[in-house]
């Protein structure tokens, strides 16, 4: 099993396009309070298929002391539910953290954090046979729909599921 | 109940409330609310756009979901700022773990 802490943004991106519960086999996923909190809080579709296996104990939720996430926030303008992955990361010595926000992925890139993003959670899922094609496709239309990613990023992910590239 | 604070506004700024007041049917004071808001959010969207602040600090700031913020940018047409480089170090970071 890897070990992947989730910050909000990754969260949410995931369980959107219906990708969270086919990781579940392959991934031990770890969030702190405050990420589960932030993910949860809408009246959405993703907000209450996160609570669900939030409830059925799919995630690790661990806490974290709120003086060392403050340290983070102040220092890289992220707030309490990046600072605490990032923190979580550290603490549970996970394999990689999956985050969709830039602000977060510069401060891993600084503190030596291993990152990673939805979209490439997808199209290893697809790698690692977790989907057929025509599955991960269409989540990838869905994260394309959503417009969070580039549309460069967006074909060149279609292009490596396709074995194009 | 909302607090009563005096401001000094210019002309324009005063002519603009007006306006819109006439042209939406709305009292002045609730037009100045509702510039007061969407500056609000100009201001979190922009500091996203610029990279001076995260996703969440900017749902935090305007308090609003993770989720309500995302679709705020996206519907603006504003993506996540996520660069090729970061996507290339994304995949290669993922395949050395999995």
């Amino acid at each position: 099993m890897v070990d992947v802490v989730f910050d909000a943004s990754a969260l949410i991106l995931t369980a959107k396009i219906g990708l969270l519960s086919e990781l579940t086999d392959e991934i031990e996923i770890y969030v702190t309070e405050e990420v589960y909190e932030e993910s949860t809080k809408a009246d959405t579709y993703d907000a209450k298929l996160i609570k669900e296996r939030g409830e059925k104990d799919k995630f690790n939720r661990e806490n974290i002391s709120q003086d060392s996430i403050n340290r983070l926030m102040e220092k890289f303008n992220l707030d309490k539910g990046e600072s605490s992955a990032i923190r979580l990361y550290n603490k549970v010595d996970a394999d990689i953290l999956a985050t969709d926000d830039k602000q977060a992925i510069n401060t891993c890139k600084i503190l030596e954090v291993r990152f990673t993003t939805s979209l490439k959670l997808l199209e290893r899922a697809y790698q690692k046979e977790l989907l057929s094609q025509e599955k991960a496709l269409a989540k990838l239309r869905e994260l394309e729909k959503f417009g969070w990613f580039s549309d460069t990023q967006v074909k060149t992910t279609e292009n490596n599921i396709r074995g194009e590239n | 109940m909302n607090d009563v604070v005096s401001f000094r506004l210019s002309e324009r700024e005063r002519k603009t409330i007006q306006n819109i007041a006439n042209e939406e049917a709305k009292d002045k004071s609730q037009v100045a609310r509702e510039l007061i808001e969407y500056g609000e959010k100009f201001r979190a969207v922009k500091r996203f756009k610029q990279g001076e602040i995260s996703i969440g600090k900017m749902a935090s700031e305007l308090d609003i979901t993770i989720t309500e913020a995302l679709s705020l940018l996206t519907d603006m047409g504003i993506d996540s700022g996520i660069t090729e480089e970061d996507q290339v170090e994304a995949q290669e970071n993922l395949e050395e773990v999995w």
